[in-house]
């Protein structure tokens, strides 16, 4: 769908459920959609179908990143 | 009538995106029960230990559990977070310095819940429950129909309110609870934000404001939104989070996948 | 001097720079009140005890780094412990961090020198363990105009390097009189001028003063005026900063009543209200949420 006939009332975004993320690699496998958050942290699947809702949602995108001790900049 | 969702979020300037500190969550209604679907934002107290933890517990347990929007029910679905965050399984590697700030500080986080009841019925609505200045919109054709809590612009900030993580705290914390509802139409839209961008909102307040959140299909348009304004001085610069729901008479068969 | 707006918050891209010049001359040995303990024992647990307020503001979650919120030093004036002792003003951090001028808040967090049972400063029968990074030392003058020279030059430094950041914060702890004004043909008050001209683009460093008591006097907490302070008073008046209005709303939370015009000094404290002092004194603009 070209993104110039974005409607809210109309289109889903597709998000990650798990940590909010929107960059994600889906794939056709019939009517349904197939998705892989691609965050590395995360990698949540679920599968959406056209006209139904989507998964609950959860966002956990500060909680899917431990962070060495050694990333604080100094 | 049916209900979905999106979250765009934003972490402080200078800070990393895993440093977010908001809590969003959403469920879908349950055909089987009946029950409508459920919203949720909250708002982790940047002074706090494990506030991302905390405001997390809080909107999960709202959206997931059997919680009623009463102050008694609320009083238990606080507790039972209180429990799950004090007893979190990551805390058995906390330091001595991250110990003693769990039990002498803890966390607090503004907290804004969302239910849509009867949305097959006569009288599709939304019912809310808010404790501090995480704020709901209800906005019907580029005009705000209301905002709930209806904080004004200088109002925000400075309203410690919100959920604590101290368990004595909790039962006088949870008497400031305030409800609100509203009446549904198809074609309605809600947005739940956090303080920072809430402001920005009551002070825009217009059509051209609700045309334009309407129509943000991009989490890098939210993203560059919220630089524009902390850099014209306009917004805060916190962690920003705005859900938006819509509501329409059939779920979407389209789906946009950002690229 | 141009008039600050005080409102930036400290955030890692912007963070905050506390110095506090701490009194280590040999009047600092005198009891402080009926606490039993001397003046300079007390100063340095309310060091400590501040330090370890804002290592604790700054943890955020388990195994998470404590954030680089703020860059902290510690110089003391009188006595010197390190090189050739005798009197002189030097950085006052014991341990790995001896030496050290302004100190990263992450690094202060992992190197206190001692953690130690320390009695409540609230002087409540308990005593908790406390990070310990500066020692109670006294003997020798008062070299306060060499403090403010040595403290401004690393304040200079941190502005530079942070023009957007909440200026500089400079509180002095002392229960004397200056004892080297003029320090190198300048006055105090040409030196205090040279430190508060140091400026971020939020505002002029800002210079406060704490003066404590040895007995229990009538306490002075963020004057708006200097009449009726014994001596020193009105001279440290005269050199501690207006207090910006995110402090006046602090000390008022704090029960303190603040008049318009008030500066940052407390005269005659006690050893709770040295904590409380430094509280406010230290506590930027933040976000709550």
């Amino acid at each position: 769908m070209s993104l110039n006939d974005f409607d809210a009332h109309r289109a889903q975004i597709a998000q990650c459920p798990r940590c909010g993320g929107f960059e994600l690699d889906v794939r056709q496998d019939g009517h349904a959609c197939a998705f892989t958050c691609r965050n590395p942290d995360c990698r949540t699947t679920w599968e959406w179908l056209p006209g139904t809702a989507w998964p609950a949602t959860v966002v956990r995108r500060n909680l899917t990143r431990a962070v060495p001790a050694d990333e604080e900049r100094r | 009538m049916h209900a979905w969702q999106v979250v765009f979020s934003a972490p402080k300037h200078g800070n990393d995106p895993w440093e977010w500190e908001d809590g969003a969550a959403a469920v879908p209604g349950d055909p089987a029960t009946g029950r409508g679907p459920r919203f949720a934002v909250a708002d982790g107290a940047t002074e706090g230990f494990g506030s991302a933890r905390w405001a997390m517990r809080l909107v999960e347990g709202f959206v997931a559990g059997d919680v009623e929007l009463t102050e008694r029910s609320l009083l238990g679905w606080a507790g039972r977070a209180q429990d799950a965050w004090r007893h979190d399984p990551v805390l058995s590697r906390a330091s001595g310095l991250e110990l003693f700030k769990v039990d002498s500080v803890g966390s607090l986080a503004t907290f804004l819940g969302c239910e849509l009841v009867d949305l097959g019925g006569q009288r599709p609505r939304w019912r809310a429950v808010a404790l501090g200045d995480t704020v709901l919109f209800h906005v019907r054709g580029d005009r705000l129909v209301t905002q709930f809590p209806d904080i004004p612009a200088d109002g925000f900030g400075t309203n410690p309110a919100g959920v604590p993580t101290a368990p004595a705290a909790l039962p006088g914390a949870l008497g400031g609870v305030e409800f609100a509802e509203g009446d549904l139409a198809a074609g309605d839209l809600l947005y739940l934000a956090t303080d920072a961008f809430a402001q920005w909102m009551v002070r825009r307040d217009g059509p051209a404001l609700w045309s334009a959140l309407a129509g943000l299909d991009h989490p890098e348009r939210f993203r560059d939104l919220v630089d524009d304004r902390r850099a014209a001085r306009e917004m805060t610069n916190d962690d920003v989070t705005l859900m938006r729901v819509s509501v329409a008479s059939r779920l979407p068969d389209q789906l946009v996948v950002v690229v | 001097m141009s008039t600050g707006t005080y409102r930036q918050w400290v955030s890692r891209a912007t963070p905050g720079c506390v110095v506090i010049l701490l009194d280590r001359s040999d009047s600092m040995k005198l009891p402080w009140g009926a606490t039993g303990g001397s003046l300079a024992v007390g100063a340095a647990l309310a060091v400590n005890n501040i330090l370890l307020d804002m290592c604790v503001k700054a943890t955020i979650e388990v195994n998470a780094p404590v954030r680089h919120y703020f860059d902290v030093g510690v110089f003391s004036y009188g006595a010197r412990i390190t090189g050739p002792g005798g009197e002189g003003v030097e950085a006052a951090f014991g341990g790995a961090l001896a030496g050290r001028g302004l100190v990263p808040l992450p690094e202060l967090a992992a190197n206190p020198f001692a953690v130690r049972d320390e009695p409540s400063i609230d002087a409540m029968p308990v005593s908790v363990k406390m990070p310990v990074w500066v020692d109670p030392v006294h003997g020798y003058r008062t070299p306060m105009c060499q403090a403010v020279e040595v403290a401004g030059a690393h304040v200079f430094d941190w502005a530079a390097a942070h023009p957007d950041s909440f200026p500089p914060i400079i509180i002095n702890i002392t229960d004397g009189m200056v004892t080297d004004s003029p320090y190198q043909g300048a006055t105090l008050q040409d030196w205090v001028k040279r430190l508060t001209s140091i400026e971020t683009a939020d505002g002029p460093a800002l210079f406060f003063n704490i003066f404590l008591s040895p007995t229990d006097s009538h306490e002075v907490v963020f004057p708006a005026t200097p009449a009726g302070l014994p001596l020193p008073g009105p001279e440290l008046f005269a050199l501690s900063s207006e207090l910006p209005p995110t402090m006046v709303d602090n000390a008022r939370a704090d029960g303190y009543d603040v008049r318009p015009g008030a500066r940052g000094l407390a005269f005659n404290v006690g050893r709770s209200t040295l904590l409380r002092v430094l509280q406010i004194g230290t506590r930027v603009p933040e976000r709550s949420r």
